[in-house]
């Protein structure tokens, strides 16, 4: 598509029906963009020499030039809240039935830490893998074609947990626990990691504040959990 | 209404007439003094942000110094730039002299708002040079990284940023009050509510906007206040508060300020745009009734900047909806403006030149607005340089074309000179050019991702690529482009106030009411307090000889 180039690339179940609503406004926005500079342009070419016309947009007649085209754009803006709901719903309201991992993200001024549950695959319990500030900066693995839940936990101030090619943005706020989910589709296994960027203002480290996501087969990742766990215990 | 408890201010000591004033042409004028010397101030600011952004290696800006600057140049530019020219400005010198008036129904609460602005501008200069520098927190303040000195380092900067904000809201609600207050009650004989130029309505919208929205951003800015002196923690959750009241308190009024920004920009072209087709206004109720539909609107679409922010997601479509209905009045608004020029006899002067700028580029800022406005759209563009790209294109042409369309046009009764249109041209298609090579490629950022607020960009990977590195390069020198193409400008306005041609009283043939008084106008503004006998935008009528006829000529005084 027109914009492959500049998008980043799209490896989950719904970032490509997020630049499908982009696409979507994009064209409908172009056309009343292109219509009304158009007009603009032709009017400042023709329109500059003689007596000017005289009339005011009174009246029905005249004001349904500009009513009838604003009734257009009405509906195109029904149509593009009806695209962009559904996508809103599918990313950030209706989190799917089954969910195969799920993992605590702690964001702190200026890194971000991964806890992971152990063998019973439920969070908060005593085998679960924690990686912290000793740890360093340990990416977050995750299997491909598989259902993550991440919970975002922030110790100090608002961070933005975003990943460009998952098309997926969330703030992190103080004093909750916000869910985010997201599929890794296959075809997008690939070996160098993905960045994990910190999307709002947090302090003067912000811009250093990344971390990396690694997308493993389901057997790679399991092998690389355990080999954590055994280190760990 | 009388004015004689007033008389003593009216002394022509020195003092009196050009420094504590309370002549509101004296204050229109040091509100845009002070707003066009805070313009330069924002844009140097912006100019060592860009030279950063492009050669991160140079260390141009430190990170803490990188994030005060993103921070102050927002401020700036929306509070101490947009507000002082737009309504401190065009408001106070153009209202009264509109609706035929001698001055404003409170000339000492004018005059006390405007130092209550300027004590706030000072404040705001001095917190760069107290101890741990400027508020780095953005401009939206977010808590509670706003809220404890500890988490950007900045003490007093950010106590002194929230000071100079309250003061500057307490003179633009003294401002609002007097707007209205003269509006309602001094218009002259005949001015009809809708025979006033639609230039007073956009006034009158954008202070009753204000004023009705800004109330909780007060609050919410005692309360930030509070936990920074006191440790209160209101939006501290270790404390039991919450960020995210902030967040809605502040955008509560935040997106409403915008629109108190663009309206009075609107009332520029609105004014400029039929006598420079000379042709009546298109629709010229049909653009008051959808201004107030905008408003009130306005009031109900504040969480479109909270998609991703942690509120119930459940809140998002109701805001986006509301967020892309409010394309609906703006787009009649934008097509009568087009309708107006259409078949005119366009004069392409400098300030029609702007004021067409303004309109082509605010028309790109307006439907890159519904990108934004969609939620799903928005969990990928949010915080990216595609929001920086949108809201450059909705403000700038507003806070610059705008304000340049007004200057240019409104010069020469302000200051009774022209001012030069050779150089004026010049000073447009440096600024029209310059200004879209700068925000342009900035949705192509935003559309690989570009995070907004970076100190370093490179430190990503994705954003270390030649293509990401080059497009940084070249913003950077469009904005050196940009910058330079105001000299013409500045040289422009000094020289014309001493040395310009000498202009007469209507030089545009315009028809509004202080273009039937001499320029500059006279204390009391009128010789003659003028009877009002027609709409605003008769231009080109079959009734009249010539091709426009003043609101105070009645068409019997013509023809005998
Ligand atoms: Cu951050
Ligand atoms: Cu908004």
């Amino acid at each position: 598509m027109l914009f492959d180039k500049w998008f980043p690339a799209s490896i989950s179940t719904f970032s490509g029906d997020i630049d499908f609503v982009f696409y979507l406004i994009f064209y409908i926005v172009g056309f009343w963009f292109l219509l009304t500079e158009g007009l603009i342009i032709y009017s400042l070419i023709r329109h500059r020499k003689g007596k000017a016309a005289f009339f005011d947009g009174s009246g029905k007649r005249q004001s349904s030039w500009i009513l009838i085209p604003a009734a257009v754009v009405l509906l195109l803006d029904l149509a593009i809240d009806y695209a962009g709901g559904q996508v809103y719903d599918k990313v950030k309201i209706e989190t799917p039935d089954h969910i195969d991992l799920q993992v605590l993200v702690t964001a702190q001024q200026y890194g971000w830490f991964f806890t992971y549950p152990g063998e019973d695959n439920v969070l908060g319990t005593s085998d679960d893998i924690i990686f912290d500030e000793d740890a360093g900066a340990v990416p977050l693995h995750i299997p491909v074609g598989k259902v993550v839940q991440l919970h975002l936990k922030s110790a100090d101030v608002i961070h933005s947990f975003f990943v460009p090619e998952l098309r997926l943005k969330q703030d992190i706020v103080p004093g909750r626990i916000i869910p985010v989910w997201f599929q890794v589709t296959k075809k997008y296994l690939r070996k160098e990691p993905y960045e994990i960027a910190c999307a709002e203002l947090c302090g003067f480290g912000h811009h250093t504040m990344r971390a990396f996501l690694v997308v493993q087969t389901e057997e790679e990742f399991t092998g690389w959990l355990k080999e954590q766990a055994e280190e760990q215990w | 209404m009388d004015h004689n408890g007033n008389t003593e201010l009216r002394e022509n000591s020195f003092w009196r007439k050009y420094l504590f004033s309370a002549d509101h042409k004296t204050i229109g004028k040091q509100y845009l003094w002070l707003g066009l010397i805070m313009a330069l101030v924002g844009g140097i600011l912006a100019y060592f942000m860009r030279k950063q952004l492009a050669w991160p290696e140079s260390e141009t800006l430190t990170p803490n110094v990188y994030n005060a600057f993103v921070t102050m140049h927002g401020t700036i530019m929306v509070f101490f730039v947009a507000m002082p020219i737009l309504l401190g400005c065009f408001g106070n010198f153009l209202i009264p002299l509109m609706i035929g008036a001698d001055d404003m129904a409170f000339p000492r609460l004018n005059m006390l708002s405007f130092w209550t602005f300027f004590v706030g501008t000072l404040l705001l200069i001095l917190s760069f040079f107290v101890p741990g520098g400027a508020a780095a927190a953005g401009w939206t303040g977010y808590a509670p990284l706003s809220a404890k000195p500890i988490y950007t380092g900045v003490n007093w900067g950010l106590n002194l940023w929230i000071l100079s904000l309250a003061l500057e809201f307490a003179s633009v609600l003294m401002g609002g009050v007097n707007f209205m207050t003269t509006a309602i009650t001094m218009r002259a004989e005949g001015m009809s509510w809708f025979r006033l130029p639609l230039m007073v309505w956009m006034q009158l919208s954008a202070a009753i906007i204000f004023m009705l929205s800004v109330g909780p951003t007060i609050a919410a800015a005692v309360l930030l206040l509070l936990d920074r002196l006191v440790g209160t923690g209101f939006f501290v959750p270790a404390q039991g508060g919450d960020p995210l009241l902030w967040q809605h308190l502040f955008w509560f009024f935040g997106h409403p300020e915008v629109y108190v920004v663009l309206l009075p920009g609107f009332g520029v072209l609105l004014e400029i745009l039929p006598a420079g087709s000379r042709k009546p206004i298109f629709g010229y109720r049909i653009i008051i009734y959808s201004t107030l539909v905008a408003g009130v609107l306005s009031f109900i679409v504040w969480a479109h900047h909270m998609f991703v922010s942690g509120m119930n997601p459940n809140l998002s479509m109701p805001f986006s909806i509301t967020t892309i209905l409010i394309s609906v009045p703006f787009a009649i608004v934008i097509f009568a403006m087009i309708a107006t020029m259409w078949r005119g006899s366009i004069r392409l002067t400098t300030a029609m030149s702007f004021a067409i700028g303004t309109l082509m580029t605010f028309l790109m800022g307006g439907v890159t607005g519904i990108f934004n406005g969609s939620a799903a759209v928005d969990i990928f563009i949010h915080d990216t340089y595609f929001v920086v790209a949108h809201f450059h294109y909705t403000l700038f042409p507003a806070t610059f074309f705008a304000a340049f369309a007004g200057i240019y046009f409104w010069f020469p009764k302000m200051f009774g000179r022209m001012l030069n249109e050779t150089w004026g041209k010049v000073h447009f298609w440096l600024t029209f050019v310059g200004f879209n090579l700068v925000f342009l490629p900035m949705f192509r950022l935003g559309m690989a991702g570009h995070m907004r607020r970076l100190a370093d960009p490179t430190q990503y990977n994705f954003l270390s690529t030649e293509s990401i590195k080059s497009t940084q390069i070249f913003i950077t020198w469009a904005a050196i482009g940009l910058l330079i193409g105001q000299a013409p400008f500045i040289v422009n306005f000094l020289r014309s106030i001493v040395a310009g041609e000498v202009a007469e009283e209507n030089p545009w043939q315009a028809n509004t009411l202080e273009w039937s008084t001499a320029s500059p106008p006279p204390h009391g503004n009128f010789e003659v307090r003028p009877i009002v006998h027609h709409d605003p935008y008769n231009y080109s009528s079959p009734d009249a000889d010539s091709d426009w006829l003043p609101q105070d000529q009645s068409l019997e005084e013509i023809t005998t």
